[in-house]
């Protein structure tokens, strides 16, 4: 057994989005990124995976910039060059800069400054492929979420439109959220369904924020006094408690109520009555890769009876309490972490059929049953146990290709692959 | 701009070529990189990761280790620990972009780790923004002067094939070179490092020729000449004209003693409208290959017709190896105008985005180029 270490392996999952995709959900943007080779490299690729090479770009820092000091200039001009021969100007221009422009304090106000000049048509963002600066600023996703919202300028205020901000993938048409905006009168909106810029412009009318995911709490708050109106946190959770506490407090905001509590926990429950009656005393693996959540998850699965014997995930922050109730409740339940070095070599002997939530614990149970699925999907709340139950029955008794699937990068986007 | 791409992809990194060269050895490989380099490396340009158990892994230097300086210490100790349970055959850090900025001593942690555990170790202090080539030179390099110290016992017939990492060919391509040495009474004695094996790779002082398949072989080859005597014959077979070339090559240069490109005496026409895309030795070939082929021929003055770009500049061989008629070019906006005039272009994939509408794309995979994308 290898003594924890700092090393760190990757899995060869690859559904997980990466800011390339993510700074994708800006309609009608470009993505510019200013780095070494070897940064560019798995950018340039997920880009060119997603068949979305004409919305790419890239300028390379090579050796000589770091020692002539001319990073300003190899960024101005470079991504004037680019703008200067793309056949259409895009509306928008997303700049990554990498940790070598903050190690060497690069002037990025005054490069922006030129390039807003320069080009006064144009709304570029700044955004950051910093990786060394993890964990002591805020980490690159967190950071994506937030500059994924910097174009939007205030507009007069709608109270009837909601923006749900921060996620990636649209939450399912029967979602709690949906049906709670719809009952107060209000429309939500959501950055993946906006497919032009101009729409994404108009979110700068919106008379309330929500946002469920942590990485995108930051994005939510700074959205929201930029255009002075509120944010609302509501968590992730599949823990029944929580979610209704948080569809109450979502209510209130809205000015409406939340009485479906009843028949939304009788519909989760029966769903997942329904899903363990089919897969039974199957051994059932969860990861961090599926969802936000995986102890919450593991917990919602083992209080209704499910054989929950495994959890792949690198940490349980955020939810300790579950991570301690699991630990009290469930007996002989593992806990990998998946970026050890010694997950390299791990080989789990399967007893029988495995269940897998998540790319991460298919991969290392080596099961063809899986849920395919990452960061909560489209699901939230009760509904999204409902349709999570689904998913497990039908992951349950379908088999997946196991490599196909897990070699194609961003779930959810169109690959080439 | 030469560093501004709007379209074209970016050629696989040193860092990677070091990783790429070494890895199926049974060493154990560290990226010293704060996150990211493992899953490009892992996604993109080793087709082997999945259900394999090569180790690669990445330091996640982070930025207080990185300006106190204290990242090499750490990395050592991890390392320490890691041969400990994994027992490899040797390590190998390979430098980013943040340790070479900030003068990170690769080559004391590497000491350290030898020091410590008697596995012996390399450091790669390479700085993430060259391209493959530069470190999977410095790899096969290295793992010449560190293991090739046997004496010379030559076994006759036999050939050591080196440079051939998975970022320049594809295994058909490995396996077609190793069948047409076999098949013509030869044997590969060692292989640098595609299917190739770490206790092979101290045999290959015995071998009575090389063959160089990529210019990332180059200077390893040349390290077994100048020193073991050993000549080379660079080439990537790919055809009947090739196939005999290179043959033909290796013949002479172990009967000689001689060092042989086997497309030297090709100089192709600046004027050509045939063109190949790609890593010189592999590009050179593929156009002597068309040049010579029934359905070409020599050009009205006595030039091949077909020419090569090559949009990798990071070896001094990228250039050396060039006749008159090519070009070694990084700059986008010339490699386009170059296409301009050309009717039929051999080039990985990605290189339709700057092809003329006009002509033909004749798609060759470059996994250093397009990674997974066929």
């Amino acid at each position: 057994m290898l003594k924890p270490t700092g090393l760190e392996y990757s899995v060869p999952a690859r559904g997980g989005w990466t800011i390339v995709h993510v700074g994708m959900l800006v309609p009608e943007a470009h993505e510019i990124f200013v780095c070494a080779a070897g940064c560019l490299r798995g950018v340039v690729l997920s880009a060119a995976e997603m068949n979305l090479t004409d919305r790419f770009s890239t300028v390379a820092i090579e050796e000589h910039n770091v020692t002539d000091g001319d990073m300003e200039d190899l960024l101005i001009e470079g991504v004037s060059d680019i703008l200067n021969r793309l056949k259409k100007r895009p509306p928008c221009v997303l700049i990554y800069t990498s940790c070598i422009h903050h190690f060497m304090g690069t002037d990025l106000d005054d490069c922006f400054r030129v390039l807003r000049d320069r080009y006064p048509d144009v709304d570029f963002v700044d955004c950051y492929m910093t990786p060394t600066m993890r964990k002591s600023t805020l980490n690159p996703d967190k950071m994506m979420r937030k500059r994924l919202y910097a174009a939007i300028d205030p507009l007069p205020t709608n109270e009837d439109e909601v923006l749900l901000c921060g996620n990636c993938f649209a939450l399912t048409e029967n979602n709690d959220i949906k049906v709670l905006v719809k009952k107060a009168g209000k429309k939500l909106f959501e950055l993946p369904l906006i497919d032009n810029y101009a729409d994404y412009k108009k979110l700068g009318s919106s008379g309330l924020i929500i946002s469920n995911l942590g990485v995108a709490k930051d994005a939510a708050d700074e959205l929201a006094a930029k255009l002075k109106i509120k944010s609302l946190q509501i968590p992730f959770s599949f823990g029944y408690k929580e979610i209704y506490d948080n569809l109450k407090k979502l209510a209130g905001v809205l000015c409406t109520t939340y009485d479906s509590y009843d028949e939304d926990r009788e519909r989760a429950d029966l769903a997942l009555k329904k899903a363990k009656e089919i897969i039974g005393d199957t051994k059932i693996a969860v990861d961090g890769m599926i969802t936000t959540r995986p102890f919450s998850l593991a917990r919602l699965l083992y209080e209704h009876g499910f054989n929950v014997g495994l959890i792949y995930s690198d940490s349980a922050a955020g939810e300790e309490e579950d991570f301690e109730w699991l630990k009290a409740n469930v007996k002989g339940l593992e806990n990998e972490k998946c970026i050890s070095p010694d997950m390299r070599t791990y080989k789990y002997d399967a007893d029988g059929k495995i269940l897998a939530l998540g790319q991460k614990a298919a991969y290392f149970t080596q099961t063809p049953y899986f849920v395919d699925m990452v960061e909560n999907g489209p699901l939230y709340g009760f509904d999204g146990i409902v349709e999570l139950s689904k998913m497990m029955t039908e992951s349950f008794l379908t088999e997946k290709d196991l490599k196909k699937t897990l070699d194609i990068k961003g779930w959810g986007c169109d690959s080439c692959i | 701009m030469k560093q501004a791409r709007k379209v074209l992809s970016t050629y696989s990194s040193d860092t990677f070529g070091v990783i790429s060269a070494l890895y199926g050895l049974g060493g154990l490989l560290v990226m010293h990189d704060a996150s990211g380099c493992n899953s490009t490396f892992t996604t993109h340009d080793e087709p082997r990761w999945y259900g394999d158990d090569g180790l690669v892994f990445v330091s996640a230097v982070t930025e207080e280790e990185a300006v106190m300086g204290t990242a090499g210490d750490r990395l050592a100790a991890d390392m320490i620990e890691a041969c400990g349970h994994f027992r490899p055959n040797f390590t190998a850090i390979a430098s980013t972009p943040i340790p070479w900025m900030t003068g990170s001593d690769i080559d004391l942690t590497a000491a350290e780790i030898e020091e410590k555990t008697s596995v012996p170790s390399f450091g790669f202090d390479v700085s993430g923004m060259r391209s493959y080539e530069a470190g999977a030179s410095l790899a096969f390099l290295a793992l010449a002067k560190r293991f090739c110290t046997a004496p010379k016992q030559t076994i006759k017939g036999t050939v050591n094939i080196l440079g051939a990492t998975y970022l320049d060919l594809e295994e058909e391509q490995y396996d077609h070179i190793k069948e047409l040495i076999e098949s013509n009474g030869m044997s590969v004695l060692s292989s640098w490092s595609m299917k190739g094996r770490f206790e092979d790779i101290k045999k290959a002082v015995n071998a009575e020729v090389s063959v160089v398949v990529s210019v990332t072989g180059i200077d390893a080859a040349k390290y077994l000449y100048e020193h073991y005597n050993i000549p080379y014959v660079i080439g990537l077979p790919c055809g009947p004209v090739t196939d005999k070339a290179l043959l033909n090559a290796l013949k002479e240069a172990a009967e000689g003693h001689r060092c042989i490109t086997v497309f030297e005496d090709i100089v192709s026409s600046r004027d050509a409208t045939d063109v190949v895309i790609g890593e010189p030795v592999a590009a050179r070939t593929l156009a002597m290959e068309r040049s010579l082929s029934k359905k070409n021929d020599i050009t009205s003055n006595g030039k091949a017709c077909v020419r090569v770009i090559s949009p990798i500049a990071d070896s001094p061989y990228d250039a050396m190896l060039m006749s008159s008629g090519d070009i070694v070019s990084t700059d986008e906006t010339e490699i386009e105008e170059e296409l301009s005039k050309c009717k039929k272009i051999y080039a990985d994939g990605l290189y339709r985005f700057v092809c003329p509408e006009n002509a033909e794309l004749i798609k060759v995979h470059h996994r250093a180029y397009s990674g997974r994308i066929m």
